[in-house]
């Protein structure tokens, strides 16, 4: 695994660098918030079914919907954590310019997936709306409202990206 | 072949309109003279069911197949072959492709964004399922949770009494085991394929609505083709209308007795019976349809006239 | 042609060592923008991959974990095992697995099975003389059971892709799980035998044993209240894990009284950002998935399966060869993601049964952990110990072999994992 300094956490960084780990570290919080709130959602299901025989009609959408919000919320922040898996035999054994340059690839290489995603999110919420497209189900609402966070974390990540490659360029020494 | 046509859809392989599928995409490159290369992803492989019609909407993809609920409150009127009883009678489905009323849903979907191209219907044999008692009479239904589908047809079962809960078809056995529905409404088929003789006992198989899946293509792509292609579409599509009524017939008429063969009480309603749940749920449903959506009233009005 | 290419292309992109998730994004952004000179149903790939609310079990199940861990319930785990069991010959060993089998009834991960039993067996196998390499061969090995004895990360995720049932799979490993961890145990017992341990623990007697085993009655009875629920279908999958992490939470709070409000949301944090990582992976596979399945990829192999003659048999064994040659390089999330839409539909071609054929894939990604050179449990050791990769390795591979019998097993009698299921009312 690779580790290294915690990027935008440092007071003298300049000021993108801080405010990108400060946004991207509240939207960690928030995601985190929402496992509690998909586990206060599925025991309340429990509850409404067995003790007072009214199953809940909307707890399963909801849930799914909270989730890839929880899931998308916290990925600029797992990724600032440097949590995300990847194959280590290479890179390990790369040391001094090489490495930094390595890092540079993964962090371009994020930066490439997320701007794909963002754009394509962007266009598929833009398509929702003007299409009138609802989701399916017991409790259906205009199908743009969920999709949105894939637009919101695709744009934290690779701000997350962006900064982490500033921070590079800005140290030039091996993480 | 000029044109690839890479359709989507959510059945899997052994399924009977599944079949009907992948022999409707053989006519188009017959029909064609191999100018269309039809490929087919069943099963949810390429995309989702739930991401089917925007996909084909947004020309992600050229076509796919979606069951008529799958268009909920994007497009609330193709939900009409719920209207109870009101769609049990075959000669109304040879008859339904050429319609008005067909004509006036291919508008519709056209507006919204995708052209159709065939009609498969799928089953008009549905079944009550429920443990301990029968649900035959409307008064069986009286404080039961029952599997519901749309808003309207949600409006039928409450007239009776009933508490509907809807959810896909793939949940109603779990919710049926838990205790979240006491009863279930399915395809007489899906009842053996998927079950539910295992939790329920008692099976009231009727008439009570009818389900399609239908074939949409996105209009951009259409339009690319030749005249010849267009028509090798539309030939193909007609033929397959009337494929889909014969195998979807042949799937429901033995499962009355495979789920007889698993212990299970059956009963085939009545004409009474059915009467009489009729004068009940339909005032009641096409309220609710018709308040959902102006036009709804126009299209009831055409169905009354296929056959007349 | 395009198959070679196309595998070739994401090996090297992997081998460089960017994020596994990225990799596979990237991939499928050249395959689209080849082939169709756009991206723009990437979005809705995502989505839908995601949009699955049975996903939720994932980071419930590894919430549920991670409060046991911080309220220290599982320490007294390896604690009872080593009362009950470590003053026979070998059982210090025998205990790691025992441990190792209880805390994977708890666990959906094999590295936080290792990691967590490691912590504490290791130091105890190390203080009475148990050999090094053999104290890291049992728990790495141990370890693995993670993932097969439910519930299990990679469980729910192949459940998901082939639409087996969740509850159906999980009761399917149970006694592939118990059979491995009995054959880890008698291989201790053996190694015991032939070389002589030094000091073998005293037996504690039967006040201290009683205590023990009161001490971890709220870990063992985890496994039930999760399970049983399951079993009985009381609960759905997603509905045990929540009912799991409020009983740890129960546990944690009224019974060890070490549990406050910032435990609990730096658990939640930190099981988010375990989740996440996996969940990117779903992301980014479901975006591999749908360039290979648009340009036909899947099609392909099933054509070419077909023309090559093999029988069901002979497929499941070429199919097991290249997991496990994969396992060796990949990490087990992405190698269920890749190969199981690929061979999915060649599998219902042959008619095999598809909870059997999970249950094998489990005990492959379980070999994958522990085989050089890339197997999270050996970095998992490298990161508790001082022992050199080398070390944990030599240790580490005898158990290859008794789990590649273990998986040879399975083959042979598919019923050791289709019974249980089967027999307890789940359809085929
Ligand atoms: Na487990
Ligand atoms: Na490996």
């Amino acid at each position: 695994m690779i580790s290294q300094g915690d990027s935008g956490a440092d007071d003298r960084a300049p000021l993108f660098l801080r405010a990108t780990g400060f946004v991207v570290r509240f939207f960690g919080a928030v995601s985190a918030a929402l496992l509690l709130v998909v586990f206060a959602v599925v025991i309340y299901a429990v509850a409404q079914r067995y003790f007072f025989g009214r199953p809940l009609l909307w707890g399963d959408e909801t849930t799914g919907w909270l989730l890839i919000a929880m899931i998308l919320f916290g990925a600029a922040e797992a990724y600032r954590q440097n949590d995300h898996i990847a194959m280590d035999i290479v890179s390990s054994r790369v040391k001094g310019r090489g490495a930094i340059l390595l890092r540079a690839l993964f962090d371009l290489a994020v930066l490439a997936v997320a701007v794909v995603i963002a754009v394509s999110a962007w266009e598929a919420i833009a398509f929702a709306r003007s299409f009138g497209s609802y989701t399916t189900g017991n409790f259906p609402i205009p199908s743009w409202i969920p999709q949105t966070p894939l637009l919101v974390g695709s744009v934290l990540l690779a701000l997350m990206a962006l900064a982490r490659l500033g921070d590079l360029a800005l140290r030039r020494t091996a993480p | 072949a000029e044109q690839t046509m890479r359709c989507s859809h959510q059945l899997p392989p052994g399924h009977h309109i599944a079949k009907v599928i992948d022999r409707w995409a053989e006519e188009v490159e017959t029909g064609s003279n191999g100018e269309i290369d039809v490929q087919i992803f069943g099963a949810n492989s390429l995309v989702g069911a739930k991401e089917n019609i925007v996909s084909t909407a947004k020309g992600d993809i050229d076509c796919a197949f979606s069951v008529n609920f799958q268009w909920g409150k994007t497009l609330p009127i193709m939900g009409v072959t719920t209207t109870p009883f009101a769609f049990g009678d075959l000669d109304l489905w040879r008859a339904w492709p050429d319609s008005e009323a067909a004509g006036f849903l291919s508008d519709k979907l056209l507006e919204k964004g995708v052209r159709n191209v065939v009609w498969l219907f799928t089953t008009n044999t549905s079944v009550f399922t429920s443990k301990g008692k029968p649900l035959v009479a409307p008064e069986d239904f009286e404080g039961m949770k029952i599997r519901g589908l749309d808003p309207a047809f949600n409006a039928s079962l409450e007239a009776l009494g009933a508490a509907p809960v809807s959810m896909p078809g793939s949940e109603v056995y779990q919710s049926l085991a838990t205790g979240v529905i006491d009863g279930g409404l399915t395809d007489v088929a899906a009842a053996v394929s998927r079950k539910y003789y295992e939790v329920q006992d008692n099976f009231n198989v009727l008439p009570v609505i009818s389900v399609y899946f239908h074939g949409y293509v996105n209009p951009a792509w259409y339009d690319g083709l030749s005249d010849s292609q267009k028509a090798a579409v539309d030939e193909a599509g007609k033929k397959a209308a009337l494929w889909a009524i014969e195998a979807s017939e042949a799937a429901g008429a033995a499962a009355p007795d495979e789920l007889r063969e698993k212990g299970v009480n059956v009963h085939i309603a009545t004409d009474d019976e059915i009467a009489a749940l009729e004068a009940i749920m339909r005032p009641a449903y096409e309220e609710t349809f018709v308040a959902n959506d102006p036009d709804s009233q126009k299209l009831l009005d055409l169905i009354g006239q296929i056959n007349q | 042609m395009t198959m070679a290419l196309v595998f070739a292309g994401l090996i090297v992109l992997l081998v460089t060592g960017i994020p596994v998730f990225a990799a596979l994004g990237l991939a499928a952004t050249a395959i689209l923008l080849i082939f169709e000179g756009s991206v723009s149903s990437v979005a809705d790939t995502v989505f839908a991959a995601l949009d699955k609310p049975v996903l939720a079990t994932i980071p419930l199940f590894v919430f549920m974990a991670q409060i046991m861990v911080r309220a220290k319930v599982i320490d007294d785990l390896y604690d009872m095992a080593n009362a009950v069991i470590g003053h026979v010959r070998g059982g210090l060993g025998i205990a790691t697995v025992l441990s190792c089998t209880i805390f994977a009834a708890i666990s959906g991960s094999s590295v936080a099975t290792a990691l967590s039993i490691g912590s504490s067996a290791i130091p105890q196998m190390k203080r009475f003389g148990y050999p090094e390499r053999d104290a890291l061969g049992v728990v790495a090995a141990g370890g693995t059971l993670g993932i097969l004895i439910p519930p299990s990360g990679p469980m729910i995720l192949y459940a998901i892709v082939s639409e087996v049932s969740i509850g159906a799979l999980f009761l399917a490993g149970i006694i592939p799980g118990l059979l491995l961890a009995l054959i880890f145990s008698l291989y201790c017992l053996a190694r015991a035998g032939a070389q002589k341990h030094e000091g073998t623990p005293q037996w504690v007697g039967w006040p201290k044993v009683a205590r023990a085993l009161g001490r971890s009655f709220w870990a063992v009875m985890t496994p039930p209240v999760v399970l049983g629920g399951i079993y009985f279908g009381i609960f759905t999958a997603t509905e045990a894990a929540a009912v799991g992490v409020l009983y740890a939470l129960l546990v944690a709070v009224f019974a060890y009284r070490n549990f406050g409000l910032r435990d609990l949301i730096e658990c939640a944090y930190r099981s988010m950002r375990t989740s996440v990582m996996m969940f990117m992976i779903i992301a980014g596979a479901a975006m591999f998935g749908h360039a290979i399945t648009i340009i036909r990829l899947p099609v392909g192999v099933t054509e070419a399966v077909t023309q090559m003659g093999l029988g069901p048999l002979g497929f499941i064994l070429a199919v097991m060869a290249v997991i496990f040659i994969m396992g060796m390089f990949f990490e087990t999330i992405a190698i269920i993601l890749i190969t199981t839409p690929i061979l999915l539909p060649t599998m219902v071609a042959f008619d095999i049964d598809l909870i059997w054929y999970g249950v094998l894939l489990m005990i492959n990604l379980e070999l994958a952990l522990i085989t050089p050179p890339v197997g999270m449990n050996l970095f998992v050791l490298k990161g508790i110990t001082d022992a050199s990769l080398g070390e944990i390795v030599r240790g580490t591979y005898p158990y290859v072999f008794l789990m590649l019998a273990g998986l040879a097993l399975l083959i042979l009698v598919p019923g050791l994992a289709t019974w249980l299921p089967y027999a307890s009312g789940f359809g085929r």
